[in-house]
């Protein structure tokens, strides 16, 4: 309850900054005129051709999408690590934290291991490339 | 501790910390921007901006110049005072959301800092007539401390937790059956942190990677093709460091089996004996090395500095996502940027540098006010000023971290793009996972390690002139495109 009401109070306390700084500013600043020429997209003085919102290269999709499976391992592997580092606290005494730890430990292995095959999936087949040319892309040629 | 009412928020000191925090964050954001000048002219052999005091030019002001110091005030008001225009082909909603978005996350994660220990008040009770009526120590703790809890404030009560049955001689025979007196010591306390989060270390590495929105966001609300290369620059950028900065976590983690940030401080406020002999603080820094380095590296590229600042190389990209910013929107991702460096900062000092604890401190203004120590509990002190100082030693590491961000800046010249995703992918994520597949493995002999500036790009086949299609904005992405593949 109270850590939700002091990170709400942070958040309020954030945009009352925001607010103060955009809205002061809004009141205190001069009115200018401002050139049409302003409210062009910025290209270093070339005329814009096209849309700038445009189908973006693939090689940002694949890292996303490495991201995300790599991301939520980390999250799974924060309660792990969490009972690992107490589990005498958990469990009571020394011997069955070792059980308890070992156990975990093999768990892990196994669950790591799988993502570990993925990546070398991934490096063997040149998605970490940035970089890449037809001889990376095609695993057969040596 | 449900039942806290309204009144009971605003008067735990929990808000006045988080208030004073922020404040004082706030003001290090606007002194780290001069100090960063400063520190590239020391780096460059200038002299710096010098010129700015507090006058600003109106009359019956100081003339004194106070070597610069009034840059920030000068900055800010420059800010306030800029034409603000919106340009015509932005989404107009998404455009002003941005840079708050991005303020909002770096503020908000400030919550969960441990600033200072746990500030407790020792409750000493006589507890003789108990002792008479024949009742069990184990008994007489717990009313004494069911007692002291209804008593004190909401937050003060919550880890009311007994100290002991304290057994003193007494003139006053009559009381008790062996002619002595019997006090219960209670430990009430709270801790000097803005929130007591069990998950704080989630919490801000969640809401730091809430941050990659706002300069997303930013840059494709912009539709400038600049701002949306850096947006895609630095999303890709952030979120590949993200790995390796949760990995490097996970060991502080695994070594304490917390992620509660202040129970993580409160456990290096110790010493090791080297040899035996020579004390050195119990901080992670000497115990995870490899993590440090790791940690230093990421929380570089999240924070989008050199040599990561890829998402606004001003050769490149102009100003990158907030190339079509002004005023004082672009000032909130300005500022923000530096916000978020005191943010990760100060999670690198509680996560590896001890955090409050300083060798000596606590020792000596015990021996200044004459307040306890505990020595089962190095975080509890029974003085408020400690608390302050504390919270001034964690402020004065992190700025020697920031400062060490600063000199990185302006000493190491920036990475390509390439670069940069394989350091991300090939190189500190494996280092960290341990590297059981060699990064030169059969057949791939041309895709090592390539981080020194002369790039493989010499030795492609396919010139490079060929492959620059006019206004594509890919084209952009690294020096190295090939053909073959853009086909």
């Amino acid at each position: 309850m109270e850590s939700l009401g002091s990170i709400t109070l942070f958040a309020l306390a954030g945009m009352g900054l925001v607010a103060v700084g955009l809205g002061v500013g809004r009141w205190i600043r001069p009115r200018t005129y401002s050139s049409p020429i302003k409210f062009d997209p910025y290209e270093c003085g070339e005329s814009p051709i096209g849309s700038a919102q445009v189908q973006f290269d693939l090689r940002f999709y694949i890292v996303a999408l490495i991201y995300l499976i790599f991301a939520v391992e980390i999250v799974l592997f924060y309660p792990w690590a969490v009972a690992y580092g107490s589990a005498e606290q958990i469990v009571g005494s020394e011997q069955a934290a070792f059980v308890l730890r070992s156990v975990a430990l093999v768990d892990l292995l196994i669950f790591f291991g799988l993502l570990v095959v993925g990546f070398a999936y991934l490096w063997r087949f040149g998605y970490l490339e940035w970089v890449r040319t037809l001889k990376s892309r095609t695993p057969g040629s040596v | 501790m449900l039942a806290m009412t309204f009144i009971d928020f605003f008067l735990s000191p929990w808000i006045y910390i988080g208030l004073l925090a922020f404040a004082i964050s706030l003001g290090m954001v606007a002194y780290l921007i001069l100090l960063e000048r400063k520190v590239a002219s020391w780096a460059q052999d200038r002299v710096g901006p010098n010129r700015v005091g507090f006058g600003f030019g109106l009359p019956f002001m100081p003339k004194f110049h106070f070597w610069g110091l009034g840059q920030p005030m000068a900055d800010g008001l420059k800010f306030l005072l800029k034409e603000d225009y919106r340009p015509a082909h932005v989404d107009k909603i998404l455009f002003t959301l941005a840079p708050i978005v991005m303020m909002l996350t770096v503020i908000v994660s400030l919550v969960v800092i441990p600033w200072g220990g746990t500030k407790v008040t020792t409750h000493r009770i006589d507890v003789t007539a108990m002792k008479i009526a024949g009742i069990s120590d184990d008994q007489i703790l717990e009313t004494v401390r069911q007692q002291v809890q209804n008593q004190m404030p909401v937050y003060h009560s919550i880890r009311a937790m007994p100290g002991g049955l304290e057994v003193v001689d007494a003139d006053r025979s009559a009381l008790s059956l062996d002619g002595q007196q019997y006090f219960a010591t209670v430990v009430t306390g709270w801790r000097f942190q803005t929130t007591e989060l069990s998950v704080g270390l989630l919490f801000v590495l969640s809401t730091l990677s809430l941050a990659v929105y706002g300069i997303v966001v930013g840059g494709w609300a912009s539709n400038n093709k600049y701002s949306f290369l850096g947006a895609l620059r630095a999303t890709a950028s952030m979120i590949s460091y993200e790995i390796p900065l949760g990995l490097s976590v996970l060991l502080i983690v695994l070594m304490f089996g917390t992620l509660d940030l202040g129970a993580i401080v409160d456990q290096q406020a110790r010493y090791w004996m080297l040899g035996g002999v020579v004390p050195i603080p119990a901080w992670n820094v000497f115990a995870q090395p490899l993590a440090f380095v790791l940690f230093l590296v990421c929380i570089h590229a999240e924070a989008n500095r050199a040599p990561f600042d890829l998402a606004e190389a001003e050769q490149e990209l102009v100003g990158g996502y907030h190339t079509e910013y002004s005023s004082m929107r672009f000032a909130l991702f300005f500022l923000s940027e530096y916000a978020g460096m005191i943010t990760t900062s100060c999670v690198c000092v509680a996560l590896f540098f001890g955090g409050w604890h300083l060798p000596g401190l606590d020792w000596a203004v015990s021996k200044i006010t004459g307040t306890a120590l505990f020595a089962e509990h190095p975080s509890w002190t029974e003085s408020l000023l400690l608390c302050f100082l504390r919270m001034g030693v964690f402020f004065a590491k992190a700025i020697i971290i920031l400062f060490v961000f600063m000199w990185v800046r302006w000493s190491l010249p920036r990475f390509r793009f390439d670069q940069l995703m394989r350091l991300a992918w090939g190189g500190v994520d494996p280092d960290f996972i341990g590297d059981a597949f060699g990064d030169r493995g059969p057949g791939r002999a041309d895709a090592g390690p390539n981080l020194h500036p002369v790039g493989r790009s010499d030795s492609l086949d396919v010139p490079r002139a060929q492959c620059r299609v006019r206004n594509d904005p890919v084209g952009y992405h690294g020096t190295e495109r090939t053909c073959p593949e853009h086909e």
